[in-house]
């Protein structure tokens, strides 16, 4: 079972997201439960001490408290660093709040489109759930890789190719819908990528989870978000053999 | 001070006297190694010419190094050329044999044609190299041209709205004549106060851009800025610290930026939420920059984005880019990251203090 928390400062927000978050879990049946919803940031933070499983946060952004939530979600992080944190906020402070803390691979839902809330956390349950099931699994890996001096961790599953750049010794990670560059050469991280990545060509790597279909004749790989990767004449045999796997 | 072409008579003689010099000297001292030997003589006394030649050039025109290069290599090219002519002159006659006697004249036949090469070659380069200044400074006059012409349009528009504002606070005094404050209240919260509050997110936004010291750049967003908010669109701009150094050249960045900027605009105005972000950020190991626009649903394939001639907005198009792939392989410290959100589009740079 998957534990939830909740801390919005206005009581009435609380309960909204909280009645959301329970009927989803009903109507899908989930293996969760909210087991705080809470004003204070200090409670979330006693009650979540004693707990060891890793966790789903939904956490407001701007709390008329000394703690706001980006505060907090740093001070879960330590406590819990494998949980997930989905900020609640509006749209306009998100990006600019997103951006002076540079962080990464969280989610967030916007206050503003209402009609949209009840979706945008159902697909943030599912996501926790898909990847809480992997990690107890142990398939859940991190690739690690590096932007200037800072080492980001990026959730191997989320990633459908990873390709060289013009520039030597800098990369390009292609997710669902966005594209990251950092300072790591091919070499370097193929190491600690898992079995479900496959070398297609020397300077392409595809997760064969993400493949939609494979063209031998013209040696196209296509993948499940429109991207087209060659694959090298020697690397035909082994592709096929995975593809066939799957 | 010595008028320029007196300066580079006085190199000429110089050199022709030191080539002069050095022809003789070096006669002497390879009477004995054979045939070659008058090639050799003319050879050495060539390169003497080109070395002193790139000295001048380089305290003349205190250029980067690898120009010289270049530079020297020509003139290398110029040396074989001649001494192929003076080979060819040497040996130029019918029973093939060697005139000792005209070999003085020959030689200087190669050297006075190596001095006209050298000039055409040089009088060449600085011709094409004053062609590209001249490009540059009718670009940077358009630019500016169009900077000014826009700050009249905004001068006017202040104007404008100057005059509506005093309309606006006369038709509030008829509501303090009637005594109708009920009215008045309303009037005002619903004409006043979004009116001046609309000018000052522009003016707010706008003041911001101080914080950005490298007066290329400021221009540049500046004009993107006045382009969004003819476009009515809710620009928010994130720029607290001072932005001092940036670590790419300014005109690569600053057509980076022209770039992104366009496009999150022109993105932008389609959308209902009419919305852009531009966060100037900087941080220990370098500048970020964020721009962030709200979109259509439609999505955009990521992957094709930076292929040459990719466009959602039909033929023609799609080169921009295109081009900022292109300036972003010079730069092994600047990191670039694209992002779709819902209907959010992002673009990022970072751009690392040093190679990393």
């Amino acid at each position: 079972m998957l534990p939830i928390f909740l801390c919005d400062d206005v009581e009435e927000n609380l309960l909204h997201i909280r009645n959301i978050i329970e009927k989803q879990i009903f109507i899908e049946e989930l293996d969760m439960k909210v087991v705080c919803a809470t004003q204070y940031p200090e409670k979330l933070l006693s009650v979540i001490k004693n707990s060891s499983k890793p966790a789903l946060y939904f956490l407001d952004v701007e709390m008329k408290h000394e703690m706001n939530g980006f505060c907090l979600a740093e001070k879960i992080r330590e406590i819990d660093p494998r949980g997930f944190v989905v900020f609640i906020t509006a749209h306009e402070e998100m990006s600019y709040l997103a951006f002076r803390y540079q962080l990464e691979a969280m989610d967030y839902i916007s206050k503003g489109q209402t009609q949209e809330i009840p979706e945008r956390i159902l697909e943030c349950l599912k996501n926790a759930q898909r990847r809480l099931v992997s990690k107890n699994n142990n398939v859940h890996k991190v690739l690690k890789v590096s932007a200037g001096e800072k080492i980001m961790l990026l959730s191997q599953e989320d990633i459908y190719c990873i390709s060289t750049c013009a520039t030597a010794h800098k990369i390009k990670v292609y997710l669902r819908d966005s594209v990251y560059e950092y300072f790591n050469t091919l070499q370097e991280i193929q190491q600690q990528l898992s079995e479900e990545f496959c070398q297609c060509h020397k300077s392409c790597i595809v997760n064969m989870q993400y493949v939609a279909s494979f063209q031998e004749k013209e040696r196209k790989l296509h993948l499940k978000n429109g991207q087209v990767c060659h694959v090298a004449v020697r690397k035909i045999r082994a592709v096929r053999e995975r593809i066939q796997l799957i | 001070m010595i008028p320029r072409r007196l300066e580079i008579l006085m190199v000429v003689v110089s050199e022709i006297f030191l080539c002069y010099w050095i022809y003789w000297y070096s006669k002497e001292c390879l009477g004995t190694v054979g045939i070659y030997r008058a090639e050799m003589q003319m050879l050495i006394g060539l390169i003497a010419i080109l070395v002193v030649d790139n000295i001048f050039f380089l305290l003349w025109e205190k250029e980067k190094v690898k120009k010289i290069w270049s530079v020297f290599s020509i003139g290398l090219l110029e040396c074989i050329i001649c001494l192929m002519i003076y080979r060819w002159l040497v040996l130029n006659n019918e029973q093939g044999i060697y005139h000792r006697e005209r070999e003085f004249l020959y030689s200087v036949v190669c050297l006075v044609l190596f001095l006209i090469m050298d000039t055409l070659f040089s009088f060449f380069f600085r011709v094409r190299k004053k062609n590209a200044e001249l490009r540059k400074k009718e670009e940077e006059k358009a630019v500016l041209e169009d900077y000014n012409s826009r700050l009249e349009k905004l001068y006017k528009e202040i104007r404008g709205f100057k005059h509506d504002y005093i309309n606006l606070l006369s038709s509030l005094y008829l509501y303090i004549e009637e005594e109708n404050y009920s009215d008045m209240r309303t009037y005002f919260l619903e004409h006043i106060l979004p009116s001046g509050q609309n000018l000052a997110k522009e003016d707010q936004a706008i003041g911001k851009l101080s914080n950005i010291k490298q007066p290329d750049i400021k221009g540049l967003v500046y004009l993107k800025l006045i382009n969004a908010f003819h476009e009515h669109l809710q620009v928010q701009v994130d720029l607290k610290e001072e932005i001092t150094s940036i670590f790419m050249e300014s005109e690569d960045l600053v057509r980076v930026l022209g770039i992104f900027l366009d496009n999150a605009i022109e993105a932008a105005k389609e959308t209902e939420e009419k919305y852009l972000y531009l966060g100037f950020l900087s941080a220990e190991d370098g500048v970020y920059i964020r721009i962030e626009n709200s979109m259509m649903e439609k999505s955009v394939d990521l992957t094709q984005l930076c292929k040459y001639g990719y466009s959602t907005k039909g033929n023609n198009r799609g080169v921009g880019l295109y081009g900022v792939e292109q300036i972003l392989a010079k730069y092994s410290n600047v990191l670039q990251s694209t992002e779709q959100k819902g209907k959010r589009f992002v673009q990022e740079l970072k751009i690392y203090r040093r190679e990393l």
